[in-house]
């Protein structure tokens, strides 16, 4: 007998028959192919193209220093509150230039999640998903970047901007298709240009050479693996024509200026330059917050590093257009305890913490969610990350609870017992 | 059932009566029919089925099998026998895991035997490619390219290629990688399977699941699965308590697999909820096991304490390493032989291959339980079961699709008639089928109360009987008791009666003597006392007596109905065991029929797709773009019925095994090393050292070969094409990150530049154009170039005279980017 009662997930649905129907339809490429593409047309004709920036704050933003501050409670710590572009919306005295920022933002207070350790809580935050053995779930980028990435691109779809060698930006289940190709400290991808002693001619006349030679096996045995194939080398090519778009220094002094010169300062100017030139889905990432110890000298600092650049880009982003289609999210995979410990720190909490959404879709000035006087538990619209996830997806036009076709059984393209803070979205 | 035969068309017809004749029914109602029509059509039936009984003999080779199954499920016409230029690069790359080197591929294209295809597969069957080759798909298999947690995926490795090289059985390898503990050094690379899943019996039920049995029960963790009926949250359980006991002992690198002795394992659905149901460990379908009953004391070789690892005197998980290989287990080698049979064809049939269930049936259910048998009757061995495989015509199919196909494609009728018939028939006999298994299900049902009913009937009786014989025993208790009573009784009167005669006697001799007359009173009171106390005893007794006697044949008659009962009982029993029998096997022939309705609907679905292809070339003749659309998705089909051979991406392996041979860096390598060798030997043999065994050393030359062609490239191609480690395999993506590694590593670059150089070099004084052309295309696309090639490879050349070391670097590139190269057809 087939059981009448449902899980909450269409994870278990294999609709193998409708499956082999519609990719009949589609085009016979069984893997993603035809389900994403249709899912994205959704998507597209929700509101134009759209793109995703979402700061990372590696190691856990303290609330309290930040979206959520609780000035003259014994666990306030020793910062003020200041009022914000937006009347009656007051936030940490470390951020006075994202403060006037504010009016672009919409605040969730209310967050509270699961995981208290760094790595199973990255996984939750990036993907929306507990990480289960096994489960293989792509980045919200990559993800992201199925659905928003145009037909015709000279770009990856998928970039993570950062410090380190250590490759992030997981494709899971999507592949390396969608995979953040890795900027770090603002350097190009791998392998853009030709190698010195290969001229740019010397490649051009390679690649007609290969293209008259390319056609036995293509002529009477396309699939759509081939075709992919024979695509991905007219992106490489367009991507490394397109080598400017990674160049930073074509940027003006003046912005370096603006921006800061330190790594982050680079990382959100970068950023910029890739969504002006249309990248769909861009990481940027942020260190340094898990203080255990000295958590106001250490907030103090990174703070001071992230709230001018930050708001730079912001102030940037409203002013050239482009924050009308680009959604902005600042997140990080955890927040800070109320208590200061013995050492001044404040160590992993996760039962009542803040994030902040901006951009397209989003309702702007919006403050959801409240937490009590002492930030210790949260009074009002407790969320957690599968309705932020939810959110971030309705709000760049995606149907987010469509699923996504991985090799024929459906995985929900976020956590179906949630669903999109409506109040948050525009 | 009725046919309107003679609205059909002859070929239609003629199948569809080959069919009808198995079932030897039609025979009857084609007499009625045209003398003429029915006299031929018998015929050939005839002649048809007579073929499929003389080549069905018992002693046909499994390739012969593997060809009549799935031609018998064919559609259409079957791509053509490949040629010996595609089935070379196919059987290298399968078999090897590389292209063969420009001398390999010469001599095979030249060879003019008759069975050469066979020798080849004999001698790859046998080369240390092979070895090296089957250890790293067993390890993509096994691991998945999980990263190093306790033990190093090299170390597992090499376990895998002794255990290839030294032929181990498939499914003793998988018994050797369960049990493992990793405590024993030599032990620690098989442990690696459990160690590096952290010995979690979740991970490891899941993955057991997966990997061996073809299904992924993960949903089945927390209820039954809502969508699929076969997979049980009992079943899940099953395995899992095989594996509860099971746990990582120790930290970091230092682990190692310990079990405990104890561990029950309960569960509650979390849809169904209720009382805990507890669960011995069984595999999927099968019964659940019982285990050893020992004492507390007596259960551990090393009791656990602190810091001990304990051994049990009883492993749950021995156990299902036992049962799981045993053979026995059919679903064991139902898997393995399609993650073989995915190897060789790039698809499963059954597909995903962790998605074994009745709605996700096999494309063709005998071929699958033909191989699965074979696996096991050629006793799991890789060699064996891959050259079966290898020597059918199924696997040297040709991937372009037939030519007939597109005439058949525009004239379905018939066979869509007769797949709509078939159809329909097979969805009547559903129906029939499931009205028996309904009435089955009552019958047994009604069986069930009248068992229950019985049941309860005996249960009362045996109650009643029972207070009964109490009642009687404790009757005849009383009645022993009063007549073991009884003489002291009888004694006693008869002596007072005495001693009042006589002291009555005495009160005679002296009525006045007030003494006398005390004694006599009393003595006559005590008389009167011992004599109703007699009578009432005798009283008792006989009243006891008059009780038992019906109370006894009452207990008679209770044991003669409750025997009546238990008569009718085990009939009943007998009845329930005969309609479970019953219903087991009409579940059985639901579940195959449910297997031919969907591949019925598959076939109507293959050919919808026809149709579609075949209209969007009559309808729109100017639009190129959908022709070729229409033409894909069904040469998709075609090859997943395997019917046409497959166009698959090479793995990360393959890639950079055969560009490493495509560039003479093996060639280089291996020169290198042979000078190397021969240095040390040299050195050796001056230092009078004893001469080391020959083979042994050509092994370890192998070894260390393919170690230095892994090691210096493969990361940098597993990371560029298949972007992480970790991933599971099976979902290629063509990405611009792969192309501008092949365009623009400067390693790569360098190989190229190489090889272009030696190529200069080995021409000597002159290029010749012709020559060059050929060396290029047998060199890296294992092939001769065709005319048109060759011009364009000479045209090249002419142009670029004043640089033929440039030219060179540009066809070499141009060749081994291109779709041809990087796909395997």
């Amino acid at each position: 007998m087939k059981k009448n009662y449902h899980c909450g997930s269409s994870e278990h649905v294999l609709a193998r028959r409708s499956f082999l129907q519609s990719s009949c339809v589609a085009g016979g490429s069984l893997l993603l192919g035809g389900g994403l593409s249709q899912l994205a047309t959704a998507g597209e004709l929700a509101g134009g193209h759209r793109q995703l920036l979402v700061i990372f704050l590696d190691g856990g933003l303290s609330q309290l220093e930040s979206w959520d501050p609780k000035p003259g409670t014994q666990e306030g710590g020793p910062f003020r509150a200041i009022p914000t572009s937006v009347p009656g919306t007051h936030i940490s005295e470390l951020l006075p230039y994202t403060a006037q920022q504010m009016h672009h933002l919409a605040v969730i207070r209310s967050l509270r999640t699961t995981e208290k350790d760094h790595t199973p809580a990255k996984y939750l935050l990036e993907t929306g998903r507990n990480q289960k053995e096994g489960s293989d779930f792509p980045y919200l980028g990559a993800a992201a970047a199925s659905f928003l990435e145009p037909t015709e691109s000279d770009l990856p779809p998928y970039v993570v901007i950062q410090t380190s060698n250590y490759h992030l930006g997981h494709g899971g289940f999507l592949g390396s298709r969608y995979a953040g190709v890795n900027l770090v400290r603002g350097q190009p991808p791998r392998n853009l240009t030709p190698p010195e002693g290969i001229a740019a001619e010397e490649m051009q006349r390679r690649t007609q050479l290969r293209d008259m030679l390319d056609q036995r096996l293509v002529r009477n045995r396309r699939t759509a693996d081939t075709e992919a194939y024979a695509s991905s080398y007219q992106m490489a090519e367009r991507m490394s024509r397109k080598k400017d778009v990674f160049d930073l220094s074509k940027e003006p002094e003046k912005d370096h200026e603006r921006y800061g010169t330190h790594d982050f300062g680079k990382h959100c100017l970068l950023a910029r330059r890739l969504l002006e030139a249309g990248l769909p889905c861009i990481q940027v990432r942020h260190r340094a917050y898990d203080s255990h110890f000295e958590n106001f000298n250490i907030h103090m600092e990174t703070l001071g590093e992230f709230d001018r650049t930050f708001a730079t880009l912001m102030d940037d982003l409203h002013e050239r257009g482009l924050l009308e289609n680009t959604l902005v999210a600042v997140m990080s995979e955890m927040g800070r305890t109320p208590k200061i410990n013995n050492q001044m720190g404040r160590d992993h909490w996760t039962k009542a913490w803040s994030m902040v959404l901006g951009g397209c879709g989003i309702q702007s000035e919006a403050i959801y969610g409240k937490t009590d006087d002492r930030g210790m538990d949260i009074v009002e619209g407790k969320v957690n990350q599968g309705d932020v996830f939810h959110t971030i997806y309705s709000a760049l036009g995606v149907d987010s609870t469509e699923s996504f076709q991985i090799g024929g059984k459906d995985v929900p393209i976020a956590e179906p017992v949630h669903g999109p803070i409506e109040d948050l979205l525009a | 059932m009725r046919l309107p035969l003679t609205r059909r068309e002859g070929i239609g017809l003629r199948e569809l009566l080959a069919v009808r004749l198995a079932v030897r029914s039609m025979f009857h109602r084609i007499l009625s029919i045209a003398l003429f029509w029915y006299l031929t059509v018998q015929a050939v039936g005839i002649a048809s089925a007579a073929k499929s009984v003389t080549s069905g003999g018992e002693a046909a080779a499994l390739h012969n099998k593997i060809d009549r199954i799935v031609d018998s499920a064919r559609l259409g016409p079957a791509a053509e026998i490949c040629s010996d230029e595609e089935f070379l690069r196919r059987i290298y790359l399968d078999l090897a895991g590389k292209i063969p080197t420009r001398e390999e591929a010469r001599q095979f294209l030249q060879d003019s035997s008759p069975d050469k295809r066979a020798q080849l597969i004999d001698r790859l069957l046998e080369d240390p490619h092979f070895d090296r080759n089957f250890m790293r798909v067993l390890d993509v298999m096994l691991m998945e390219r999980r990263i190093e947690k306790v033990v190093s995926p090299g170390k597992f490795r090499a376990f895998l290629r002794t255990a290839i090289e030294e032929r181990q059985p498939l499914n003793e390898l998988v018994r050797e990688i369960l049990i493992a503990d990793g405590a024993k050094e030599e032990e620690r690379a098989a442990a690696r399977f459990l160690l590096d899943r952290s010995a979690e019996p979740h991970i490891l039920t899941r993955d057991v699941g997966r990997l061996f049995l073809g299904v992924d029960m993960q949903c089945a963790q927390c209820h039954d699965h809502p969508s699929i009926d076969d997979y049980l949250q009992s079943d899940y359980y099953g395995i899992f308590a095989f594996l509860n006991r099971t746990y990582l002992f120790g930290s970091e690198k230092g682990s190692v697999v310990a079990e405990r002795a104890e561990g029950e394992v309960e569960f509650v659905s979390v849809f169904v909820g209720g009382d805990p149901q507890s669960m011995m460990p069984h595999l999927p379908g099968d019964k659940e096991m019982g285990e050893p009953k020992m004492a507390q004391s007596d259960r551990y070789i090393v009791a656990p304490a602190e810091g001990i690892r304990p051994i049990p005197k009883f492993s749950r998980r021995s156990l299902l390493a036992n049962e799981l290989t045993s053979g026995k287990y059919h679903a064991f080698q139902k898997n393995l032989a399609n993650r073989l049979w995915a190897h060789m064809f790039g698809r499963g049939i059954v597909h995903p291959l962790d998605f074994h269930h009745s709605a996700n049936p096999p494309t063709n259910p005998d071929l699958l339980s033909l191989l699965a048998e074979e696996l096991a009757n050629l006793d799991f061995d890789l060699r064996a079961f891959l050259r079966e495989i290898a020597l059918s015509q199924t696997y040297q199919r040709s991937s372009v699709l037939p030519e007939e196909l597109l005439s058949y494609a525009q004239s379905l009728g018939g066979d869509r008639q007769k797949n709509t018939q078939l159809l329909k028939t097979e969805e009547e006999s559903r129906k029939a089928i499931n009205g028996r298994i309904d009435k089955n299900r009552r019958a047994l049902a009604d069986r069930k109360d009248q068992h229950q009913s019985v049941a309860t009937q005996i249960q009362d009786l045996n109650q009643q009987l029972q207070q009964l014989t109490t009642s009687i025993s404790n009757s005849e208790n009383q009645l022993h008791t009063y007549r073991e009573g009884w003489p002291a009784l009888a004694s006693a009167e008869k002596k007072l009666r005495e001693l009042r005669a006589e002291s009555e006697e005495l009160y005679h001799l002296d009525p006045d003597d007030k003494k006398l007359k005390q004694l006599f009173q009393s003595t006559a009171n005590q008389y009167d006392l011992i004599l109703a106390e007699r009578d009432a005893s005798k009283a008792e007794i006989d009243q006891i007596e008059a009780k038992l006697a019906p109370q006894k044949e009452e207990q008679a008659s209770f044991v003669e109905k409750i025997s009546a009962l238990n008569g009718q009982l085990s009939k009943l029993q007998s009845q329930r065991r005969q309609l479970q029998a019953v219903e087991s096997e009409l579940s059985l022939q639901r579940q195959s029929q449910r297997n031919r309705i969907v591949a019925l609907q598959e076939k109507m679905d293959d050919l919808d797709c026809l149709d579609r292809w075949a209209k969007t070339l009559r309808e729109q003749p100017d639009d190129a773009t959908a022709q070729q659309e229409a033409q894909r998705v069904v040469a998709d089909r075609w090859r997943n019925r395997f019917q046409c051979g497959h166009v698959l991406p090479l793995t990360a392996e393959q890639l950079t095994w055969s560009i490493s041979e495509a560039l003479g860096i093996v060639a280089e390598r291996e020169q290198t090393l042979r000078k190397q060798m021969a240095e040390n030997a040299k050195a050796a043999e001056e230092e009078k050292q004893a001469e080391a065994n020959a083979e042994l050393k050509e092994t370890q030359f192998v070894k260390s070969l393919h170690n230095q062609i892994e090691g210096s490239s493969l990361y940098d191609f597993i990371v560029n094409v298949h972007d992480f480690r970790g991933q599971p395999d099976g979902t290629y993506q063509a990405t611009a990150k792969e192309a501008l590694f092949m365009s623009h590593s400067k390693k790569l670059q360098d190989w190229i530049a190489q090889a272009a150089k030696q190529w200069v070099q080995e021409s000597a004084d002159e290029i010749n154009a012709d020559q060059i052309a050929e060396k290029l295309y047998l060199t890296i696309l294992s092939r001769q170039p065709d005319a048109e090639e060759a011009a364009v490879v000479r045209g090249y050349l002419v142009a670029r005279a004043e640089d033929p070391h440039a030219a060179l670097q540009d066809l070499i590139w141009a060749l081994l980017s291109c779709t041809e190269f990087r796909f395997q057809s």
